[in-house]
């Protein structure tokens, strides 16, 4: 009982990292996204192509070498003189990544709104951010929902990347018991994703129920 | 003089020139139709009138006010442009509600935008207070919704709507904003057959109140017994122009009587 | 090593795009062979030495109050005393540790780590200061069957990829027949044995006494005592080329030796018999 409450202890320390990482980069990576995909369907074409190559270069490697790239070339390169601590090194990381992924999901529900709903905002005399904010927004919302929910819920686990650079997270504690013989810490360190997973499904449910409310 | 006022519209996409010197005047009250074949540049014509496109040349007047003129047409600024658009309503083949607003809060959202913040003095109908100004818009929303005879849906989402019934929406939320000019992009050809007589039957009644209005349509005999003049257009002219009677009871063009006849054929 | 080295520069424009970090001018010299001359000094400015670690018992660990402890722990903060400067735990990912050693977000490796021809090329290494072996560690209940050669026919051998493990169940004769498989840890290799994807794991002497004790998830696992093999040596890690800080710590592992306060030290883990240098 009482290596049960310690082990717990010591996970949930571990879980407290995979938040804050998960928090950050939520708060950080949505309105980020959202510049980057205004960026990736800019009519100034460098802008453009500048922004569509960051994306594929962010979607195109995997998210455990960037966190690699971010924490270890600026010190390599500088023969130590300049290095993020681990924290803002993983942030950075998760938060561009993320930023990419949710800017092509924006982009996808932002292009996917018929033109005839802002040349109905235009004949009525409205503002390109009058039609924007009072008849795009609220449907690109509902449209973007579900995969915005799928890539929130793959963040929770993919923030166990951090690892790589050697932030504390909970599954790393999990492994350390391994090290000292308790193999079981690994496998229950699942009920946290579990748990963690399951309110933001029961989050996103009651959403796209709130958004339910018409069709279309 | 007329209301409306236009002059020698040229509108090309690419090399292919879509509108070629397009001219002709309506009077207020008038009601015109204008008929012609798919991609004979009526809906372009339309849309020019409401400025979703630009032409190339031309000019297009309103009460004696220029609005566009060709030769100064990239001066035009964007508030400008939104300006120019209130001369106009313009109902869509596809309806193109809100979809995420009730019947109501359709025809009352550009008002509403509209008169939001009003500035220096400036009022509604004599309202200043932004509670008194909401509600004359709601009230005049729920005139218009009876108008089309839609008081009982006010609260429906277009979704729960019939097509026929969405496009009577789409009509009352163009009248919302008092358009000098109500244009109609073939708005019956989105509607299964049953359902085109109510909306039609809505333009007539708009008639008979003397709003001034632009039909293009497929429906020769709405044309022939709702419209004061028709226009009928070919390959980006137009081919022919007169009364119901001269257009379509006798039309002089082989082009226009060629169209003609797959109708009455 | 290398190769991963090359791969994070062949990304470093990317890096520079969007970290925006200043210093990707140099970044050529990513594999920092003249880390040398100002070393020491660099250290010594700091007045902290950067300890990279792993948990693992009883080297470095964290006791029931989740205070780090473990016998290299002690062992590095008493050398640390006599440098002059402070002792700075820092975890790491053990397959990142060259990486880290370079990029200078450690100064030394200190974790328990077995002295090889590869890593004596990569890195700095110090006088050898433990004995350490590889044993082989299966379910007690076949411990008696693995004594011959010829029982392992058709039996499955774990060890950690690149580790000395590896070295023996690939070259070792006695491991002829059996089938090998690398794993990317020691845990990992006794996770193999405890649920019986494999039969016997390959692990450090060392590893094995923190882990397979009464009470621990490996109970039911014990060490094949006829056999051990390659005896070998743990030292410290620093960066290549950087003779003065590892003279440094020499002087101080002597130090610390002959004044017994390494014995004492060593003692207290259960580990003075693998002990190389001081007075025994």
């Amino acid at each position: 009982m009482e290596e049960f409450l310690s082990v717990t202890g010591q996970l949930f320390t571990g879980f407290g990292e995979n938040c804050f990482i998960f928090a950050i980069t939520l708060l950080a990576a949505l309105p980020l996204g959202l510049v980057v995909s205004l960026g990736s369907m800019s009519k100034f074409k460098p802008l453009k192509w500048l922004t569509k190559t960051f994306v594929w270069i962010i979607r195109g490697t995997p998210l455990m070498l960037q966190l690699f790239v971010v924490f270890y070339i600026p010190p390599l390169a500088s023969q130590g003189g300049f290095a993020f601590d681990r924290m803002q090194a993983a942030l950075i990381a998760f938060i561009i990544n993320y930023a990419a992924y949710f800017s092509e999901i924006y982009r996808g529900g932002i292009e996917s709104i018929p033109k005839g709903q802002y040349e109905a905002g235009y004949v009525l005399g409205m503002k390109r951010s009058q039609i924007f904010f009072n008849v795009v927004l609220l449907q690109v919302i509902k449209r973007i929902t579900a995969p915005i929910g799928n890539e929130i819920i793959t963040l929770v686990k993919d923030t166990s990347l951090a690892s790589v650079i050697a932030i504390p997270e909970i599954l790393m504690n999990a492994k350390d018991f391994s090290m000292v013989g308790l193999i079981w810490p690994l496998f229950y360190s699942a009920l946290f994703f579990l748990a963690f997973c399951g309110i933001l499904t029961l989050l996103f449910s009651f959403i796209e129920k709130k958004l339910d409310f018409y069709k279309g | 003089m007329a209301l409306l006022q236009v002059e020698g519209i040229k509108k090309s996409f690419g090399k292919t020139q879509v509108l070629k010197d397009i001219s002709f005047s309506l009077e207020k009250g008038e009601v015109l139709a204008i008929i012609g074949s798919s991609g004979s540049g009526k809906t372009t014509l339309l849309r020019c009138l409401n400025f979703l496109e630009t032409p190339n040349s031309g000019k297009i007047s309103v009460n004696n006010t220029v609005l566009f003129d060709g030769d100064t047409k990239n001066n035009m600024t964007d508030s400008q442009i939104r300006k120019n658009r209130l001369h106009f309503g313009l109902v869509f083949q596809s309806f193109n509600l809100f979809p995420q607003y009730t019947a109501i809060e359709n025809v009352m959202l550009a008002p509403k935008l509209h008169n939001k913040k009003l500035k220096n003095g400036a009022n509604y109908k004599g309202l200043t207070k932004p509670g008194e100004i909401k509600a004359l818009i709601r009230e005049e929303a729920l005139a218009l919704l009876d108008k089309v005879g839609l008081s009982d849906k006010i609260d429906s989402y277009p979704c729960n709507l019939s097509g026929g019934q969405q496009q009577r929406v789409a009509i009352a939320r163009a009248l919302a904003l008092n358009p000098d000019v109500l244009c109609f992009d073939e708005p019956t050809s989105a509607l299964d057959p049953e359902l085109t007589g109510e909306v039609l039957n809505v333009i007539r009644g708009l008639k008979s109140s003397d709003s001034t209005m632009i039909v293009v349509t497929h429906e020769i005999e709405f044309a022939r017994d709702v419209a004061d003049k028709i226009i009928f257009m070919s390959d980006g002219v137009i081919e022919e122009e007169g009364t119901p009677e001269e257009v379509i009871g006798n039309p002089r063009s082989p082009r226009t009587q060629a169209f003609l006849s797959r109708f009455n054929g | 090593m290398k190769k991963i080295i090359a791969l994070l520069l062949a990304v470093t424009l990317t890096a520079a795009l969007f970290v925006g970090c200043s210093g990707s001018n140099q970044a050529s010299s990513g594999s920092n062979s003249n880390a040398a001359a100002g070393d020491w000094s660099y250290i010594a400015d700091k007045g902290e030495l950067v300890i990279g670690i792993t948990y693992f018992e009883p080297m470095n660990y964290k006791d029931d109050k989740g205070e780090l402890t473990g016998f290299e722990t002690e062992f590095a903060q008493a050398v640390c005393e006599k440098l002059g400067v402070k002792a700075k735990f820092q975890k790491i990912d053990w397959d990142s540790k060259e990486v880290e050693l370079n990029a200078k977000t450690i100064d030394c490796i200190w974790n328990g780590m077995t002295i090889t021809d590869e890593r004596k090329e990569n890195m700095g290494i110090s006088t050898a200061y433990m004995e350490n072996k590889q044993v082989m560690v299966t379910k007690k209940a076949n411990a008696d069957k693995y004594t011959k050669a010829d029982a392992l026919k058709g039996a499955t051998v774990v060890a950690e990829k690149k580790s000395a493990g590896e070295e023996v169940a690939k070259g070792d004769e006695f491991f002829k027949q059996a089938t090998y498989l690398g794993v990317d840890s020691q845990a990992k290799a006794l996770l193999e044995v405890k649920s019986g994807t494999a039969d016997i794991a390959i692990i450090d002497y060392v590893m094995s006494i923190g882990t397979l004790s009464d009470g621990s998830d490996y109970a039911d696992l014990g060490v094949v005592d006829e056999k051990s093999f390659s005896p070998e040596q743990y030292g410290i890690a620093i960066r290549k080329n950087d003779k003065e800080t590892l003279k440094k710590i020499n002087d101080a592992i002597d130090a610390v030796a002959n004044d017994g306060t390494l014995k004492k030290i060593a003692e207290k883990y259960d580990l003075e018999d693998l002990l190389l240098v001081g007075n025994k």
